[in-house]
């Protein structure tokens, strides 16, 4: 197998406040390559969030380590990983968390500018990813101005546009009714692949399967 | 991140309008207070400043422009004769009560001088003042309400004898003394003879006692000289070159009312309820786009760059708030200088120091809402 983009390994967490017999994840393991899609699946309450969001270094694991492109995130201080994620990983949220008051295309930009591209630079990329995403008309506007379906292909093209060593996406489609977060998805899937970005997609949706490299179930705070 | 930091600023226009004010609120006060403290500094030496004198001699118990003993008139001729001096006059200071034809009292400073030749400018014609009569007294325009007088010609007593108000100066009255009224030194004599104990105490000899001789040098340069050479001629005189002269009154009158510590309690009010004003409106603007900010930092923004945003609000803050700060600031002073004749100087350093006061206050009071933003945990991006 090809180097692990992202890795996790023997990943204990509980969330502060409960007791051992909560640890929301129990010993969970995943490696995921460079270019290669997983989804991970398991029922309501099962960790699915939790797992990325230690993988993605937003939360400490308890025991274990996370390490992202060769980096183990237990040996960064907070600001370090904040800088690793800005430069290697790309996030699609359940609700989206577009920021309000940006354009389509500013949303895009922010992360791009955040992590040191040149004005012009962003500008160009976050219209060309938007464009792939099938927004360009639509780059100029709001959040509060686009559909469901639209503010998530804002989320991917968030996502895609740093061109990310890895992207996780949290639940994709569940807060869309139609065929359409499953197309995005696709989509995401698709353009991922074309980068070579390993990507995490944790959800219960069945359409999303056939897009997916590996299947992985999250049970008892364990993947299998 | 400029970009969002400025929408964030600029998105609630009642919210904005809100800080913006607290913000004009303190700048004003600042320069109003300022204003206040500078024109009420300046004003302690109006009489000082307005005079061209180079040295100012008097007794050597003087204490300050108004509480001197007195020194006799002969000095004027002895100083006059030094060499260096190229014109030496008398100047009296007396306190009296004038009551105007209406029966109506006033406390009143007279200043008896010399009109023809004097160092004195009041924002008159000389020949406006050497015109002036026995009787006749020259005074502040805006101090006619406090005289009960109508204008020019109108006419009072001082001491039972007449007085007649002859001409209107200009910029002559300090903010705290006593209606100052300008005459001839005879007039201000007849009006304010000295009290006895101020004869016992003064050592002077044959005619009419004075307060101070103004002395102007020949030769810009000579001043000390001439200082020393009247110090070595009257040992019982000191002569102040005029700044010095300036420095001990205004230093009397700061350090005996205190003015400078209540203007800055006022002030430092002032700038406490707008720092609160705008910490609040910039705490709610945070907590606001809380879940926003843990997005930004899910995704991987740093601290710097959120404080780099709030820093920039702060800035746009105290921009936008001090222009009309500014503004009130001015009105004010223009009022009350149209209103009551009460000096308040906007100074250069007095703006810059109120542009600095709302930098300074935006930027503690995003330092204050910064925090709750960077606390907040950027998993919450993860949340449902
Ligand atoms: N912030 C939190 N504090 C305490 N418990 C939490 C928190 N977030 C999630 N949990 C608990 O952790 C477990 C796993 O949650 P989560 O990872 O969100 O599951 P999934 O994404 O698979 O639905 C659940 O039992 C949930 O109640
Ligand atoms: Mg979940």
């Amino acid at each position: 197998m090809r180097s692990a983009v992202v890795a996790g390994d023997a990943l204990y967490y509980r969330y502060p406040g409960s007791v051992a017999a909560d640890d929301v994840l129990h010993g969970a393991s995943l490696a995921v390559a460079a270019g290669e899609i997983v989804l991970v699946r398991g029922h309501s309450g099962s960790g699915k969030t939790t797992l990325l969001s230690v993988l993605a270094g937003l939360l400490s694991p308890a025991r274990g380590t996370v390490t992202v492109t060769g980096t183990d995130l237990g040996a960064l201080d907070r600001g370090a990983r904040a800088r690793l994620r800005l430069a290697k990983v790309g996030f699609v949220f359940q609700r989206f968390q577009l920021i309000a008051a940006l354009r389509a295309r500013e949303n895009v930009e922010l992360v791009l500018r955040a992590g040191g591209v040149a004005p012009r630079d962003a500008r160009r990329r976050s219209l060309e990813t938007l464009d792939a995403l099938g927004l360009g008309a639509k780059a100029e506007r709001y959040p509060r101005e686009l559909s469901g379906g639209e503010q998530q292909r804002v989320a991917i093209a968030r996502a895609l546009a740093k061109c990310p060593a890895v992207i996780f996406a949290d639940e994709p489609t569940s807060s869309l009714d139609s065929s359409s977060g499953a197309e995005a998805t696709a989509l995401l899937c698709a353009l991922a692949r074309g980068n070579g970005a390993a990507v995490v997609i944790a959800s219960h949706d069945e359409r999303i399967a056939p897009f997916v490299d590996r299947i992985v179930s999250v049970a008892d705070g364990r993947c299998g | 991140m400029r970009t969002l930091a400025l929408r964030y600023v600029f998105e609630d226009v009642p919210r904005l309008v809100a800080s913006l004010a607290g913000i004009a609120f303190a700048v004003a006060l600042v320069l109003v207070q300022t204003g206040i403290y500078s024109g009420f500094v300046r004003s302690t030496t109006l009489l000082v400043d307005n005079s061209e004198a180079d040295l100012w001699v008097a007794s050597r118990a003087m204490s300050y422009l108004e509480i001197t003993l007195p020194v006799p008139y002969s000095w004027v001729a002895r100083i006059g004769a030094l060499d260096g001096v190229q014109h030496a006059e008398p100047l009296v200071l007396r306190s009296a009560i004038w009551q105007s034809s209406d029966g109506t009292l006033d406390y009143i400073r007279v200043i008896g001088f010399e009109p023809a030749g004097s160092s004195l400018r009041l924002g008159v014609s000389p020949a406006a003042l050497t015109a002036m009569r026995h009787g006749d007294v020259a005074t502040d325009a805006a101090q006619l309400a406090s005289l009960h007088a109508a204008g020019v010609g109108a006419r009072g007593t001082i001491h039972g004898l007449p007085a007649r108000v002859a001409v209107l100066t200009q910029a002559s009255q300090p903010i705290i003394s006593p209606t100052f009224l300008y005459a001839s030194l005879d007039s201000a004599v007849a009006w304010a003879p000295l009290s006895l104990n101020e004869i016992m105490d003064g050592q002077h000899g044959s005619g009419t006692p004075l307060n101070y001789v103004l002395v102007r040098v020949r030769t810009p340069g000579s001043v000390n000289a001439v200082r020393a050479a009247i110090e070595r001629a009257l040992p019982s005189a000191r002569a102040f070159p005029r700044e010095e002269m300036a420095a001990i009154t205004r230093t009397f009158w700061v350090e005996r009312t205190k003015i400078g510590f209540l203007l800055l309690l006022g002030a430092s009010l002032g700038v406490f309820v707008g720092g609160i004003v705008v910490a609040q409106i910039l705490y709610a603007s945070v907590n606001e786009h809380l879940r926003e900010y843990g997005t930004l930092k899910a995704l991987g923004i740093g601290d710097r760059a959120l404080y780099g945003a709030i820093a920039l609000q702060a800035l746009t803050l105290a921009v936008l708030g001090y222009i009309p700060g500014l503004a009130i600031g001015i009105g004010v002073a223009a009022a009350a200088a149209a209103g009551r004749g009460t000096p308040i100087e906007i100074t250069p350093s007095g703006a810059v120091l109120a542009f600095a006061v709302a930098l300074l206050t935006c930027i503690a009071a995003a330092f204050v809402a910064v925090q709750r933003a960077v606390r907040v945990d950027p998993a919450l991006a993860f949340g449902a």
